[in-house]
């Protein structure tokens, strides 16, 4: 077992119950990011004791660099700048900072194909948008989302390259390598840091017969030389940041090695405590302060190193 | 993949941590502490290399053209070509198209690679054409022709790292100038005569293309951008900052609002504050450093 074998429920049932709370308070969705952001922050400070473990392997899909979203996906959409800020929200898709947006799809209301085109210059859920202009038969009607019908599409384009694979749902710190097996035997791919020498490869003879990759934000773009054989059961393996706290991998252990486990445990306990205005007893203020100097001390040794 | 807060979840976090209400700090002071601390952060410990900061955007118009269905006389899509005497498509512009068929419809996105007498041939870089036959409209989104100077708008650059086209399949980096007058002088160096070169001022790029260079086609421009701050809208998104870094944006905001509200900090968040202040200063002197070692690796 690399970790701990407790799972985020069990570590949270366990603080709840010494500190006398209840399933309510402190709200679980905060109980759970503020765990967050103590693993995270011991992860910071402790990491490198046991880098290893946190490598991890992704089965890499290659696209293009775009989306498709479908009319459902979409939770509100505002053009008119008469209204106040120009954005679109989706509740699950993330915008990045760049994309370009073409919404295409008949407008209810006009009974014609409406769309428009903008960029984005603040990503998110909510991504705010500039650069809007609209086309369509009427040209001079804003549409709403309300406007366009159920087949409508949000094509979102986030650059012309033609295989790239997504990272985003991954936690990663860094690249460890890539291969895949599309000679008929493991191939080592070359990971390109510098955006001009990954840009230049096609010029250079020496990769005809290679595939490189290039990290771009959370979209690994992939150069397939002219002489390669197609990429086929492309693996990425990577350094991993622990896994969080979320509804969906409650019943997962904590990635944490279990001599870390007392400290998450006790500053939650603490924060939990302070959240029900419950004074800690002194044994448990020790703990806390005794981690504190710890931290402090690793941390420390890392300035030093710096 | 950042952490997984929203701005919203933080802003309760760090006010009941205060014992503060919604109130006070007001909400558009919240913000900005922690906009403040969040570039703050960024600034000193994410360094301009990591690749996350990294985007990229298309430098071109994209002017739409109505295309109906009775005007498009052919569409092939085993020869991949439109058909069509409505508009003129320039060879090397970008379509962004929806095709309807009765209820269904077919998205795609593709570069104009011959024009004759109103056959375009297409290269479809994504999505798929559909046949003529079962086409009730079609529309296009149409990259226009490239200009000689382009404006970003409101992208929030950090750093420009570059920019490229495509001349055919094959990528081509442009030359980016940092120094006006070296800029100027393109045109007279004759190792230029083939190649693009920019120039960045204020949020607008300039561009001199070389007199035996390639046109120019959809230039894509990659950067370092600002990480997504705290606004009204943007609640519900999450913070762009590493993970492991959001310990130190939870203190500091706490400690500003702790001042704020006129309340003591408590020892823990003291200490850790301190801390917090060793790292910086160790980071930035670290970085100090590197830039002075590259400058004088530079200089010799």
């Amino acid at each position: 077992m690399k970790f701990s074998n407790i799972t985020w429920q069990q570590y949270e049932s366990m603080v709840r119950a010494t500190a006398g709370a209840d399933r309510m308070e402190p709200p679980s969705v905060l109980f759970r990011e503020m765990s967050n952001v103590v693993l995270s922050y011991l992860f910071r400070v402790l990491e490198g004791k046991h880098g290893h473990e946190y490598r991890k392997t992704f089965n890499l899909v290659l696209t293009t660099d775009e989306d498709t979203l479908q009319f459902a996906a979409i939770g509100a959409l505002q053009l008119d700048p008469v209204q106040g800020a120009l954005f679109i929200r989706s509740n699950a898709y993330v915008f990045r900072t760049g994309d370009r947006l073409f919404m295409q799809g008949v407008s209810t209301s006009e009974a014609e194909i409406a769309g428009f085109r903008a960029t984005v210059v603040n990503g998110g859920l909510t991504a705010m948008l500039s650069d809007v202009v609209i086309n369509g038969v009427n040209q001079g009607y804003i549409p709403t989302l309300a406007d366009y019908g159920s087949g409508a599409a949000l094509k979102v384009v986030h650059s012309h390259a033609l295989q790239v694979a997504d990272l985003s749902g991954l936690y990663m710190k860094a690249i460890v390598g890539a291969t895949d097996t599309g000679p008929g035997e493991t191939r080592i791919w070359t990971i390109i840091k510098n955006y001009r020498v990954f840009r230049q490869l096609v010029l250079d003879d020496a990769y005809d017969a290679e595939v490189a990759a290039y990290l771009r934000g959370d979209v690994l773009e992939v150069f397939v030389g002219t002489d390669a054989d197609a990429i086929a059961g492309g693996v990425l393996e990577y350094d991993g940041r622990p896994e969080e706290y979320a509804i969906a991998t409650q019943d997962n252990e904590i990635e944490l090695f279990q001599e870390y486990y007392a400290m998450l445990y006790d500053i939650m306990l603490g924060w939990t405590l302070d959240w029900l205005r419950k004074p800690k007893d002194g044994v448990l203020t020790q703990r806390i302060g005794q981690h504190l100097e710890m931290i402090g001390e690793v941390k420390a040794i890392e300035r030093g190193q710096q | 993949m950042y952490s997984n807060i929203t701005w919203r979840i933080f802003d309760s976090l760090v006010r009941h941590y205060s014992k503060a209400d919604q109130n006070t700090p007001k909400p558009d002071t919240f913000r900005q502490f922690s906009n403040a601390k969040l570039l703050q952060i960024m600034l000193v410990l994410d360094g301009l290399d990591d690749p996350r900061y990294r985007r990229s955007h298309a430098l071109h118009n994209d002017l739409g053209n109505n295309i109906y269905g009775t005007a498009v006389s052919d569409v092939n899509v085993a020869a991949g070509t439109i058909t069509q005497g409505t508009v003129v498509w320039t060879v090397d512009t970008m379509l962004y198209g929806i095709i309807l068929s009765g209820g269904a419809y077919t998205t795609f996105t593709a570069r104009v690679l011959a024009a004759a007498a109103g056959v375009y041939t297409l290269d479809v870089l994504s999505g798929a054409l559909i046949d003529d036959a079962a086409i009730t409209q079609m529309y296009v989104f149409v990259g226009d022709k490239f200009g000689a100077s382009w404006d970003t708008g409101e992208l929030r650059f950090r750093r420009v790292m570059g920019i490229h086209d495509f001349v055919s399949t094959l990528e081509r980096p442009f030359f980016g100038y940092d120094r006006f007058e070296m800029f100027q002088l393109v045109g007279k160096d004759y190792a230029m005569d083939a190649e693009v070169a920019y120039y960045s001022r204020a949020g607008v790029f300039q561009f001199k293309t070389g007199t035996d260079a390639p046109t120019v086609n959809v230039p894509t421009v990659e950067f370092d951008c600002m990480p997504s701050i705290y606004t009204e809208q943007t609640g519900d998104n999450r913070i762009e900052l590493l993970p492991e870094h959001l310990r130190m944006l939870f203190d500091g905001v706490a400690a500003e609002t702790l001042t704020l509200l006129n309340k003591p900090q408590p020892e823990d968040l003291k200490a850790r504050l301190r801390d917090d202040a060793l790292t910086f200063f160790s980071a930035r002197a670290s970085e100090n450093r590197e830039k002075a070692l590259q400058e004088t690796m530079v200089n010799k």
